[in-house]
């Protein structure tokens, strides 16, 4: 026979004491409002303080899984917030093949390294120790070609001996990188 | 925000003495001249915002973020930045 655990009764009795004690009085014939109950005695009286224990018990179950329920999901919107903000963080690999409209072309192609600072971007081309910011990711690509043009441009035209170590290395670098289109 | 704005990165440019040698469709282009050699050259990005950001600018100068800060914000002189360049052998 099934039983109700929680006060260790048979379903069949839990019901019928249940349809007791919610059962609706009748209706007063008089029409009048007052309607006596029969005094709660016997059985009933020793059962209705279980009802209501278990009735506690279970209440209290399902509150304390629905406040689980509630800080995990707080949890998981949380965690899926970092996970994008850590996807924009972790910088990209953006190939170079092309400095177009510029009037300039790529002989080598390199990688500019796209990372976000605070809430811009920085993108960079590394052997050449060249970068530029952007609002967004491609914006950043965007100003590094600039740059990289007209970096190349002041470079060439200059002398060995104008050039300190760093912009020694870049020229050369960039020179083996890009070309003026013939 | 920036750790560095427009407006320290044209601090930066007068601290250095830079000089603007070249215009861009998006930059002005500065360099850095030391003993008649150029020795360092920054991109100023076009743009009225004063918190335009212009993070490239420490690497570009051969600084940490926080000590490009310090060349814009005043403790850092430009000596002290040649200094430092001599230091990293990039003089």
């Amino acid at each position: 026979m099934a039983r109700f655990e929680s006060i260790n009764l048979p379903c069949s009795e839990v019901e019928e004491e249940l349809e007791k004690m919610w059962r609706r009085p009748p209706e007063c014939p008089g029409g009048r409002k007052t309607v006596r109950r029969e005094p709660i005695a016997g059985e009933s009286a020793e059962v209705i303080p279980k009802l209501i224990g278990a009735f506690r018990e279970e209440l209290t179950v399902t509150l304390r899984e629905a406040a689980r329920i509630g800080i995990l999901e707080r949890e998981v919107a949380l965690l899926k917030q970092r996970c994008s903000r850590l996807e924009d963080l972790s910088p990209i690999l953006v190939p170079i093949q092309s400095l177009a409209p510029e009037p300039y072309e790529v002989i080598k192609p390199f990688h500019a390294v796209v990372r976000a600072q605070g809430q811009d971007y920085t993108a960079t081309f590394f052997d050449a120790n060249i970068s530029a910011s952007g609002d967004t990711q491609s914006e950043a690509v965007l100003n590094l070609k600039d740059i990289i043009v007209g970096t190349f441009e002041i470079l060439s035209m200059k002398d060995e001996n104008e050039l300190g170590p760093g912009p020694a290395q870049q020229r050369q670098v960039l020179q083996e990188s890009i070309r003026r289109k013939r | 925000m920036a750790i560095i704005t427009k407006e320290l990165a044209l601090e930066i440019v007068k601290k250095l003495k830079a000089k603007v040698e070249k215009q861009t469709k998006a930059h002005d282009i500065a360099s850095v001249y030391h003993e008649g050699k150029m020795i360092a050259h920054f991109g100023i990005r076009r743009g009225s915002r004063r918190d335009l950001g212009h993070d490239h600018i420490p690497e570009q100068i051969f600084l940490r973020p926080r000590e490009a800060r310090l060349l814009a914000q005043c403790p850092l002189s430009r000596e002290g930045w040649i200094k430092i360049m001599s230091d990293k052998g990039k003089l």
